[in-house]
C-alpha cells in the first residue's frame, strides 16, 4: 500500500467515524422503517404480526371507505384555508413590526409575542381552548357571548369543530413565517422606500409594489415548507377535538394515526401513511425546485 | 443602524409607528389575555373563587378528585427532565459531528450522503412512526425511555445536522488549517478551535431541540403503551382527559404553569436567539 491511498484510507475513516452516529441512527430509524411502511401496506399487519401478504387489499379498501371523500375534502379545506390565512397574516406582522415599527426593539418584543402560541406544548396548548371555548355557561367566550346576545351557552367545538381547529392552528404557525419575512423587509435598502415616497406612492402601494414583490421567493417557500408540515402533522387536532365529532375534522395523516395505533391496524394504516408519503415526495421536488431556483437567481443577480 | 434612522425619520414615520405599535397592541391583547386569565386558574380555589395555593397540592401528595386519583408529580417531572436533557445532549453532539464532516472532510460518498441529508431534514419522520414501532418492537425497547429517547433523537438530528452544517461553511478554513499547523489533529481542531466558532449554531439547535424534548407528546403517546413511564405531557394529559379534571381547571392550569415555567424561562433567555436561529441556519432560505 503506498503512503498516498493510506492517508486516504485514514481521510475516509476519520470522516465515516464522525458520521457514525448520523448514519446509524438515520438508518435505523428513517430508512428501515420506510421500507418496513412500505413493505407493510401490502399485508394485513396487526398486534399478532403476523406477515400475511394480501396484495392491494389495503388500497381499494382504502378507495371503497365512504370516509375517504370526506377526509380528503376536510385535509385539503384545512390545508389550503390555515396556508392562505396565515400567510395573509405573515405579511401583516412582518410589515407591522418591521417597516412600521423602525425601532428593533419594540418590534422584537412583538415577534417574541408572537411565538408564544408557538413554544407552548400541544397538551397545554389544547387544553387552553378546550377551556376557553368551554360548552358550560362559565366558558370564557360564554361569557361574552351570554353577556352580549343574552342567548343560552354554545358548545364552541362540537358546533365549529373546523374553524377552532385552523385558527388554533393558525396561531401557532403565524410565528416563524413573520420571522423569515421581517428579516427580508430589514434587507431592502431604505433608498426604495424613499424613492416610492418621493413618487408620491402611498403605503398600500409600497406594500403591494415593494414589499411584496420582494418576499416572493420566501413567501412561496414557506407557502410549501408550511403545506408539508399541515399535511403531516396532526397533533393538535389529535388534542383538541381526536378527529371529531363524528369525522368532522378528520385529516389524512390523522387518519393513518387512527388505524394504526386506534384500531391497531398497522398494515392498513401503513397504506394510508404510504399515500401522503407520495403527495409528500412530489411536494419535496417542489420544494427543491424552488430552492434551486432561487439560487439560481440569486446567483445572476450577484 | 437603529440609531440612525431615528435621527432621520419624518414626523409621519413616527406618526405610523406609533399607530402600529397601538393597532399590535390590540392585536395580541386577547392572547395575553387568554393565557393570563387561563393561569390565573391556577391561584384560584375553582369552588369558592378564593385565592388559595392549594392547587398545587400535586408536587408533594397524591390528590383525589372524584373517581381519579393523581399521582405526585415527581417521577413525570423526573423523567422529563432526563428525557430532555439526554435528547438535547446527544442531538448537539451527534449533528455537530455530521454537518463537522459534511462541510469539511472530504470522503468517498460525501456528495450522496449531503443529498440525502437535503431530503431528510425536509421528510417528516412522523409518517413513518408504524414502522419505528415495529422496529422498537422488535429490538425489545417498545414501552421504555430509551426507546423514545432514541427515535426523539433519530427524527430531529437531519433537521439539525442541516442548520449546523451551514454554520460550519461560514468557517474560513484557513482557521482550521492554521490549528492543524499548530499540531492539532482533527479531533482536537475539532473540539477546541472550530466548536467555537459555531456557537451560536449550537445555541439555536440546542433551543429548539429543548423545547421539542420538553413538550414531545406524540412519541409518548404512541410509543408508550403502559403507565410505567410517565412524562409531564402524558400526565397533563391523562388528567385533561378526566371529567372531573375538566370540571376544575385549577388544578390542571396548576400544572400546566409548572410544565411550562422552563418553557417560557429558555424563552426569554434566548428569544432573539431563536428569531435569529431560525432565520440564519433555519428551515428556511
Amino acid at each position: 500500500m503506498t503512503n498516498r491511498s493510506k492517508k486516504v484510507l485514514k481521510r475516509n475513516a476519520q470522516a465515516y467515524l464522525f458520521l457514525s452516529p448520523f448514519l446509524v441512527l438515520v438508518s435505523l430509524l428513517y430508512i428501515l422503517p420506510a421500507i418496513l411502511t412500505i413493505v407493510m401496506a401490502f399485508t394485513d399487519l396487526d398486534t399478532a404480526f403476523v406477515w400475511n401478504f394480501v396484495g392491494l387489499k389495503n388500497f381499494i379498501k382504502i378507495f371503497k371507505d365512504p370516509n375517504t371523500p370526506v377526509i380528503i375534502r376536510n385535509t385539503v379545506t384545512y390545508v389550503v384555508i390555515t396556508i392562505s390565512l396565515t400567510i395573509c397574516l405573515q405579511l401583516f406582522f412582518s410589515t407591522m413590526t418591521t417597516y412600521f415599527i423602525r425601532d428593533e426593539k419594540k418590534g422584537n418584543l412583538f415577534k417574541a409575542l408572537l411565538m408564544i402560541p408557538m413554544i407552548t406544548p400541544g397538551v397545554v396548548y389544547s387544553v387552553l381552548w378546550i377551556w376557553l371555548l368551554d360548552a358550560s355557561a362559565t366558558g370564557v367566550v360564554n361569557q361574552i357571548y351570554i353577556s352580549l346576545t343574552g342567548n343560552d351557552p354554545v358548545n364552541w367545538i362540537a358546533r365549529y369543530p373546523f374553524q377552532v381547529i385552523i385558527f388554533a392552528q393558525i396561531l401557532t404557525s403565524v410565528a416563524y413565517g413573520t420571522t423569515v419575512y421581517s428579516s427580508a423587509i430589514k434587507s431592502i435598502p431604505e433608498t426604495q422606500f424613499r424613492a416610492a415616497r418621493v413618487d408620491g406612492a402611498g403605503e398600500w402601494e409600497i406594500f403591494k409594489n415593494i414589499i411584496v414583490p420582494n418576499l416572493k421567493p420566501h413567501i412561496s417557500f414557506i407557502a410549501l415548507w408550511e403545506t408539508l408540515g399541515l399535511l403531516t402533522s396532526y397533533v393538535a387536532i389529535l388534542l383538541i377535538t381526536n378527529g371529531g365529532p363524528g369525522i368532522k375534522t378528520e385529516t389524512w395523516a390523522l387518519s393513518a394515526y387512527h388505524k394504526a395505533f386506534g384500531s391497531r391496524e398497522y398494515g392498513y394504516g401503513a397504506a394510508i401513511s404510504l399515500l401522503l408519503i407520495l403527495v409528500v415526495a412530489c411536494l419535496m421536488l417542489l420544494i427543491m425546485f424552488v430552492t434551486k431556483q432561487q439560487g439560481k437567481e440569486k446567483k445572476a443577480n450577484g | 443602524m437603529a440609531k440612525r434612522k431615528i435621527d432621520t425619520r419624518a414626523r409621519f414615520e413616527i406618526r405610523q409607528e406609533r399607530n402600529a405599535v397601538l393597532i399590535l397592541c390590540l392585536v395580541m391583547l386577547p392572547i395575553l389575555f387568554i393565557y393570563g386569565k387561563f393561569f390565573i386558574n391556577a391561584f384560584i380555589d375553582q369552588k369558592t373563587g378564593a385565592w388559595t395555593l392549594q392547587n398545587f397540592g400535586f408536587m408533594t401528595h397524591a390528590l383525589t378528585m372524584g373517581q381519579a386519583k393523581i399521582e405526585p408529580i415527581g417521577i413525570p417531572l423526573r423523567n422529563t427532565v432526563l428525557f430532555t436533557i439526554i435528547v438535547t445532549g446527544c442531538e448537539v453532539v451527534f449533528s455537530c459531528m455530521a454537518g463537522y464532516a459534511l462541510s469539511r472532510l472530504d470522503f468517498f460518498g460525501k456528495k450522496t450522503i449531503t443529498f440525502s441529508l437535503f431530503i431528510l431534514r425536509m421528510f417528516p419522520g412522523i409518517l413513518l412512526l408504524i414502522g419505528i414501532l415495529y422496529i422498537l418492537m422488535y429490538l425489545h425497547i417498545v414501552n421504555t425511555l430509551l426507546g423514545v429517547v432514541i427515535v426523539a433523537i433519530a427524527l430531529r438530528l437531519p433537521g439539525s445536522t442541516f442548520i449546523i452544517r451551514n454554520f460550519f461553511v461560514q468557517v474560513p478554513r484557513d482557521i482550521e488549517n492554521s490549528a492543524l499547523v499548530d499540531g492539532c489533529n482533527r479531533f482536537t481542531a475539532f473540539f477546541q478551535v472550530i466548536i467555537h466558532m459555531v456557537k451560536p449554531g449550537i445555541a439555536s439547535i440546542s433551543m429548539f431541540s429543548f423545547m421539542a424534548a420538553w413538550s414531545n407528546y406524540l412519541l409518548f403517546n404512541v410509543l408508550i403503551f403502559n403507565t410505567k413511564t410517565p412524562v409531564l405531557a402524558t400526565y397533563l394529559r391523562k388528567l385533561s382527559l378526566n371529567e372531573q379534571m375538566i370540571a376544575d381547571y385549577g388544578v390542571f392550569s396548576a400544572m400546566a404553569l409548572i410544565y411550562m415555567l422552563p418553557v417560557l424561562a429558555f424563552f426569554f433567555v434566548s428569544q432573539r436567539q431563536l428569531m435569529k436561529g431560525s432565520i440564519s441556519g433555519g428551515k428556511g432560505i
